[in-house]
């Protein structure tokens, strides 16, 4: 493993210092009010924060893997993170904010009028924060590796990145610092997608052609490194060799649509992305605020598929350097997590990859602080302050939700720890991005039919909420135990959908709803929810309020 | 109107493209009469799905009567008609239904019934089926019990005792015992049994008392609610005077020299007064309150000048959060009182607003540097004796009692102040 010298550690430290002292800089006026009058200012900072929570290790290490590994089959992941919000922008984003609540165990809660489905939709939220953190603490893992190459007390240098972050983050958020501030979640964004752009600028200027490099690439039949060797990948649609510019590297025919609808289905129930869609000024606003994310997040994503293509040709090239040949075989990345730090190297030696390693924990480190907010926060209020105990102290809930923070974070390490990235390369080509699918398959089976059913079928009932979330979250926790023990193989056919089950989950989910809610005497939603969810009184009266403030505002 | 014009384009467009289809393409045209029908029943298609948008603008849209309640099954009662509103508070249906139910095994009788001063309002036991909520009271005793307060034992099923006209009725005896709020009798408790072998008085009416005793904190709750909304009143009728006079005196002093301005101004205090005073709720979101201190803001530049100037640092998250009413204005305007009314250079107020995710709170903080207090102003002016002297102590004083009444011990609120740095307000509350 390459070390680390002292410019780059000197780089790693001011960006580090300079993107928390900006994080601290006070929102402007003018800022809150054009947030208030949902115009364009507000509504971008918003939809940055949304991608600051939203982008994690996963989008920015792992689309990038993901490319390196498999070619078009890797650019799902990148079409599926951004198209996920497409169902959010169209059917979840203005009623959820109408509705208004802190969380989303909580809107659920008040749709329904009832605390079981509160407690069905924390357990949900739950997992699904708990599988999502894991992928970091694995992405925070692989890059220690790479970055600094050494362990800590007798630690392997894996292990030690996975022990280091989850104490930084855990005890920050413990403490009382790391509190999302949407300013401080949109800079970090700013920064991801800055790296981003900076890198494909340096291609750029070397005359970089994306077209050339696909071709470059595809000429050759795929390799992958199994072990200690090079084999060559089969192609899952036609048979015979794959290449890197034709699908089939990786998923079969089921594959491809049993990872896109587990993608899609999932962005609409992930807890601490849809926290922050209250924050938005109206449903209007909230709206737009998505399809600013769309776009932000979609160049984003666009930028690093790029990225990962370059780094296949770029790595075959110049594989004979030294401290490459040690990372590679054959002209092939052993870890394919480390293609877009490599590429940092590449393009502006070893500063270049301490500031891509720099943004690869700004990533973690902001998607880890809003999940662990959004974990501690759903179980200490959600739980302990309304349902255990409703007339406890004020302290309680958040003695609670700091308790929560220690054992969600720990789970997520020991599983980290128990992952050994090495053995899951040979069945997974991108770990990162695999892993952050089952968690997407979690949300979009347990959380997503209801939060889709309940906004917009009004007779269902509180019932039918809790089986279907309870349903969804055992269908999906059960297919992918059963496919992680039986090691299914996750390119197609029966383990494909183990392995991403939404595809199945999700229906069955909503089956279950509405099979219940029929059942159920019990009834459906209230005529004040439905008309404050659907009603765009509060809508246009803040946009009333807003043309007033504005107007005083000199 | 709105719409024409998108209507318009897609109804050339589509002629457009049938000409070019059914004429130009088509090879021979099709006939002038087919080519009309067809491209007529296009645009009469199109202009069906265009009604939303012909209808043009909302505000001139005519006023349709409001849809029926979407929810095809019949919806959740939002309130409990029209009986619930006289009945006393915490003597729901549930309520009732709930406590005969409990007390029906430990009170050594067949059959247990509440009432209210005129009719039935729960029953458990047999019989059941003719003393149904909202059935008419029998038994004369309980007239007299009603009356004095003493517990009746009645046994016998003639007219002068159990009452009950209907036949099978199998209760032979019962004990009546008064309910009560404070001196108030509200109605009764009956214990029945089916023997002649009457239950025991004592029994019934300690039952009795320990439903009083609910009844009771039930009362002194709604009560409580009742004194926030007067807190909320008492607020709104005591608006600084003062400040309504400053205000019209620098409008009066602009309506020469700048014209516009004064317009400007009067219509912003149009918009403060209309805020204060229609404000029925408890809550309403940050976002509405931060634009009444905005609007307070300007009429107070309007006056100081450059001497005044006010920093907001609001994290955006905060903007939807619900806050109690006329809550964080106060605060700003007390800060603008002690801070630039006393100061003659340029005094700077920071309001600064954060949520916590973790604890759920909200964290207000309004911050001065202008004169300071000193201790015994600072305690006059947050503790509530030296209201009526003072008008300048109304708003921290009533803020504290709302804050008070609303939260209880789920809320922070402190006032920190040194002589010659400023004052420095913290207000920290749950989010709702």
């Amino acid at each position: 493993m390459s070390g680390l010298d002292t410019t780059s550690l000197a780089v790693f430290g001011v960006i580090a210092t300079l993107v928390s002292v900006l994080a601290w800089r006070h929102t402007r006026a003018t800022t809150v009010d054009f947030f208030l009058a949902g115009r364009r200012v507000g509504v971008v900072t918003n939809a940055g924060a949304i991608c600051g929570d939203y982008l994690s290790a996963a989008s920015f290490l792992g689309v990038a893997a993901a490319v390196y590994a498999s070619g078009v089959d890797g650019v799902w992941y990148a079409t599926g993170f951004a198209a996920g919000f497409v169902p959010v922008l169209l059917f979840v984003a203005a009623p959820l904010r109408r509705l208004g609540s802190v969380s989303l165990p909580d809107f659920l809660a008040v749709r329904f009028g009832s605390d079981r489905v509160r407690l069905a939709a924390v357990i949900a939220v739950e997992l699904v924060i708990l599988s999502y953190l894991v992928p970091q603490a694995v992405g925070s893992g692989l890059t220690w590796e790479l970055l600094v190459g050494e362990g800590i007390a007798g630690l392997s240098p894996y292990a030690t990145g996975i022990v280091v972050s989850t104490v930084a983050v855990s005890g920050i958020v413990i403490i009382g610092g790391m509190r999302g501030t949407t300013w401080n979640q949109a800079l970090q964004f700013g920064f991801l997608l800055a790296v981003v752009i900076w890198l494909a600028a340096l291609l750029w200027s070397g005359g970089f052609s994306y077209p050339l490099a696909v071709e470059q690439a595809s000429a050759a039949p795929l390799q992958a490194v199994v072990g200690d060797e090079i084999v060559e990948v089969v192609d899952r649609l036609d048979g015979g060799a794959a290449t890197f510019g034709e699908p089939g590297a990786r998923y079969g025919p089921v594959g491809q649509l049993a990872l896109l609808v587990t993608l899609v289905l999932g962005t609409a129930g992930l807890p601490h992305v849809m926290n922050r869609y209250f924050t938005a000024a109206s449903g209007a606003a909230a709206r737009a605020t998505t399809v600013w994310v769309i776009g932000l997040a979609g160049s984003f994503y666009a930028l690093a598929v790029m990225l990962g293509s370059a780094t296949r040709v770029l790595v075959a090239e110049r594989a004979d350097e030294p401290w490459l040949a040690a990372l590679t075989v054959d002209g092939v990345l052993r870890v394919p997590e480390h293609a877009l730090l490599v590429l940092g190297r590449l393009l502006a030696n070893t500063p270049g990859m301490a500031i891509v390693a720099a943004a690869a924990f700004a990533a973690m480190v902001s998607t880890i602080g809003g999940l662990l907010l959004a974990a501690s926060a759903s179980f200490g209020h959600d739980v302990v302050a309304r349902i255990l105990r409703p007339g406890g102290g004020p302290r309680e809930p958040v003695r609670a939700g700091r308790a929560a923070v220690l054992v969600v974070s720990l789970a997520a390490a020991l599983v980290a720890l128990v992952v050994e990235p090495s053995q899951l390369l040979a069945t997974f080509p991108s770990l990162i991005a695999t892993m952050v699918t089952w968690a997407f398959a979690l949300a979009g089976s347990a959380l997503t039919p209801v939060v889709l059913l309940g906004i917009w079928w009004p007779d269902a009932t509180a019932r039918g909420a809790v089986a279907g979330v309870l349903a969804g979250a055992a269908v999906a926790v059960g297919a992918l135990l059963v496919g992680l023990v039986t090691g299914a193989d996750p390119s197609d056919g029966i383990g494909a959908i183990l392995l991403a089950p939404a595809l199945v989950a999700a229906p069955i989910s909503g089956l279950t709803i509405v099979v219940v809610s029929r059942l159920d005497p019990g009834p459906g939603v209230t005529v004040a929810v439905w008309t404050r969810m659907h009603g765009t009184a509060h809508d246009r009266q803040t946009e009333r309020l807003a043309r007033m403030t504005l107007r005083g505002g000199r | 109107m709105r719409g024409t014009g998108p209507l318009l384009a897609a109804v050339t467009a589509l002629w457009a493209a049938i000409v070019l289809v059914s004429q130009v393409l088509a090879e021979p045209p099709l006939s002038p009469v087919a080519t009309i029908l067809v491209g007529v029943l296009i645009t009469d298609l199109l202009i069906l799905g265009y009604g939303s948008t012909l209808r043009g603008p909302r505000q001139t849209r005519r006023p349709r009567r409001p849809r029926s309640p979407p929810p095809s099954r019949s919806p959740r009662p939002e309130d409990e008609g029209p009986d619930a509103q006289a009945r006393p508070e915490g003597l729901t249906d549930e309520v009732v239904d709930h406590a005969v139910a409990l007390l029906l095994p430990l009170l050594d009788g067949d059959a247990v019934s509440i009432t209210d001063r005129h009719r039935m309002l729960a029953f458990a036991g047999p019989g059941r089926d003719h003393h149904a909520r909202g059935s008419p009271l029998y038994a004369r005793t309980r007239d007299a019990v009603l009356r004095t307060g003493r517990t009746g034992v009645v046994w016998g099923r003639g007219e002068d005792l159990i009452g009950c006209p209907e036949p099978g009725c199998p209760l032979r005896s019962a004990a009546i015992a008064a309910l009560r709020i404070g001196e108030e009798i509200i109605g009764s408790v009956t214990v029945y049994r089916t023997s002649d072998d009457p239950p025991r008085a004592e029994l019934v009416e300690a039952a009795a008392g320990i439903l009083s005793l609910h009844l009771e904190v039930a009362e002194l709750e709604s009560r409580q609610r009742l004194a926030i909304d007067a807190e909320l009143d008492a607020l709104r009728a005591q608006i600084n005077p003062h400040f309504l006079f400053n205000t019209l005196n620098t409008i009066a002093s602009r309506i020469r020299t700048d014209p516009e301005d004064a317009r400007q101004l009067l219509v912003r205090l149009a918009d403060f007064f209309r805020y204060a005073i229609r404000q029925r709720e408890q809550f309403a979101g940050f976002s509405q309150e931060y634009a009444f201190v905005r609007t307070y803001v300007t009429l107070e530049q309007a006056r100081f000048g450059d001497r005044l100037h006010v920093e907001y640092d609001i994290d955006p998250a905060v903007l939807s959060v619900e806050v109690p009413v006329l809550v964080i204005q106060p605060l700003v305007e007390n800060a603008v009182k002690h801070g630039a009314s006393g100061n003659v250079g340029r005094t700077t107020v920071r309001l600064r607003a954060r949520v916590d995710p973790l604890a759920r709170v909200l964290d207000v903080t309004v911050r001065d540097d202008g004169v300071g207090m000193d201790e015994p102003t600072l305690a006059a002016i947050t503790t509530s004796e030296r209201r009526q002297e003072q008008e300048s102590s109304v708003g921290l004083s009533n803020i504290r009692e709302r804050l008070e009444l609303l939260f209880g011990a789920h809320h922070e609120f402190d006032v920190r102040s040194t002589i010659g740095e400023g004052t420095t307000v913290h207000l920290r509350l749950p989010m709702r």
